[in-house]
């Protein structure tokens, strides 16, 4: 079975002061200073294929795992990482393409590159990433291949050659399903999806396995940017202030301070309720 | 204009999606605008309510065999083509959000996620919704009819449905449709003990202070002691600590309690989007420099743990 796995580096927006958060007259914020991190979500998803290899061949089930991302040479960093866990393929879409909120776009690319240069039966992906926040590329790709799409993916279990296991979350509870492929999986809150740390034995032998570059330019993009611009378009970024009056109580010890909050600001509000 | 809202009434959730449109609604002075609701649903004996609870006073009935978004979405086309519908609106579920880009790719239109605002405009919809995990709010325009839009969790007050007269302008029976041959056999467990953390008047939220499975368990403890419910950001759900449906947050449960006490939170954008409606924070933690201080009421810089217990000892003395 092949399967292939979606991710993004993405800024870790945490690190980033209130003063920050400002857009300039591209409606682009500044993160140039700010470190990468591997998006939560296909985080998740990476983790959750690579569980499915372990317990795999005891189904008969010979998996091969593909991780695919689009954008520039700090990716290379988590698709080296992917390679020492055991990833056979590692693909990456070179580009500077600003495609914050253009999740047809990114749909598009990996739609094509699966239909017409790397075949695979399931695609998984993480359901959303924090710049952009679009929720929609897993759901694109899906229609845009016209395969089945299964949401809030949370455990994969093997099953035969071309079917799988799938528990995910709907509304009022948990769906397990066992489904055929070609399907994409999109990837939600699932529990215990930290990816693993390869060992250095496996970097030294793995890492260096030279990752297959391709040039965004090659999926015809301009042209997919000027159509997807017509449908729905960015036109404003403006800062949400969280604020509040933020008074800090001061004590010396923890119980003084405990007997602050609780004197005066505490006790009254919970009489109330 | 015409709007259409979809509404999934095979889910449990089905009379908050319903009145969370409403709300919506009513605070996008859409009354003048004509509408009507599409309801799908399983059980004949829920039909009543599923009506009684619609937004709008037109709509329309399709029986399904069971929720399964590859035959909802297409019931929905098939329905679409004969219809003249401008603006589909779909609910902040699981399902919803699912559903408004899929159809809207499906019929050549626009969509966005997570809308919490929009104002109708000469042949565009202007929509706002976070971005950025919350830091940032972004305007777009969407010019391609129809526009598909799910709306924010939480974003509008869930409000009753208006009393007044309904019509069931139609009703068909869709059992039959089966686009779902991919799936070989399936089995729904109904989550056993909803968390309920939507509605509660004391919060308690655990963050990545909290740094063993030990702790979290001690301070749920403390919560019940102060009368709180207990939910956590991500990094503690992500260790499976406690059920999932703790999780607070933009991809989990967005609160609105009287109080909300935050024990070693940080304060990252997408966990405060879940708590930024809480009448009052008081947030516990060691750094000062913590995004969380400056986003609440009130604050300690301290030891977490110390300063519960000795909270939680002053409240039993004073019972």
């Amino acid at each position: 079975m092949k399967m292939m796995v979606c991710f993004k580096a993405v800024p870790d927006l945490e690190m980033l002061s209130e003063e920050d958060w400002a857009a300039d007259s591209n409606l682009k914020v500044d993160l140039s200073f700010v470190r990468n991190i591997l998006n939560c979500f296909d985080e998740s998803a990476l983790e959750m294929a690579l569980k499915l290899s372990d317990v795999s061949e005891g189904f008969d089930v010979l998996l091969n795992l593909t991780a695919f991302t689009i954008g520039d040479q700090k990716s290379d960093t988590y698709l080296k990482t992917l390679y020492a866990l055991r990833f056979k393929k590692a693909v990456r879409i070179e580009s500077n393409e600003d495609l914050r909120f253009f999740p047809d776009v990114t749909a598009t690319v990996i739609s094509q590159y699966v239909r017409e240069i790397n075949h695979q039966d399931v695609i998984v992906l993480g359901r959303q990433s924090g710049e952009g926040d679009n929720g929609k590329t897993p759901l694109l790709v899906a229609e845009m291949l016209e395969w089945p799409c299964i949401t809030q993916v949370i455990r994969i279990e093997p099953d035969t050659e071309g079917s799988l296991k799938v528990t995910n979350m709907v509304d009022g509870g948990t769906l397990t399903q066992t489904i055929t492929t070609p399907c994409v999986l999109s990837v939600g809150n699932a529990p215990n999806s930290y990816l693993r740390v390869p060992t250095l034995k496996d970097k030294m032998k793995y890492g260096k396995t030279p990752i297959e570059v391709l040039d965004i330019q090659q999926f015809n993009i301009q042209a997919l940017l000027d159509d997807c611009r017509h449908g729905c378009e960015l036109k404003g970024l403006e800062k949400i202030s969280h604020k509040r009056q933020g008074i800090i109580i001061e004590g010396e010890t923890p119980r003084e301070k405990a007997r602050i909050l609780y004197d005066s600001y505490l006790k009254e509000r919970l009489e109330k309720l | 204009m015409r709007y259409t809202v979809i509404l999934n009434g095979c889910a449990s959730n089905f009379i908050s999606q319903a009145e969370e449109i409403n709300g919506f609604l009513s605070d996008h002075g859409t009354a003048s605008i004509k509408g009507n609701t599409i309801i799908f649903y399983c059980e004949d004996e829920k039909k009543e309510a599923l009506i009684a609870n619609a937004p709008t006073a037109c709509l329309q009935l399709v029986k399904v065999s069971r929720y399964q978004p590859e035959n909802v979405l297409e019931i929905l086309k098939q329905h679409a083509l004969t219809q003249d519908t401008d603006l589909y609106l779909f609910p902040s579920d699981f399902a919803g959000s699912e559903l408004c880009v899929r159809f809207a790719y499906r019929m050549v239109g626009s969509s966005l996620v997570g809308v919490n605002g929009m104002e109708i405009g000469e042949e565009k919809l202007i929509c706002r919704k976070a971005v950025y995990s919350n830091h940032m709010q972004g305007e777009f325009v969407l010019r391609q009819k129809p526009y598909c839009i799910s709306i924010a969790k939480g974003c509008a007050e869930n409000k009753p449905a208006p009393d007044m007269l309904r019509r069931v302008i139609s009703e068909v029976d869709m059992t039959q449709v089966s686009e779902d041959s991919f799936v070989k056999s399936y089995e729904f467990a109904a989550e056993v003990s909803p968390s309920g953390l939507e509605h509660v008047g004391v919060l308690m939220v655990a963050g990545r202070g909290v740094k063993k499975q030990e702790k979290a368990e001690r301070l749920e403890e403390i919560a019940g002691a102060l009368g709180a419910a207990l939910g956590v950001s991500r990094p503690v759900a992500m260790n499976g600590w406690v059920p999932m449906n703790r999780l607070i947050g933009v991809s989990g449960v967005m609160a609105k309690p009287e109080l909300c006490i935050t024990a070693g939170v940080s304060g990252a954008a997408a966990l405060f989007a879940g708590i930024e409606k809480s009448k009052y924070i008081i947030a516990i933690n060691t750094d000062e420099r913590a995004s969380i201080v400056k986003s609440s009421d009130v604050a300690i810089i301290d030891d977490y743990e110390k300063v519960l217990e000795e909270l939680l000892k002053i409240v039993k003395a004073s019972e």
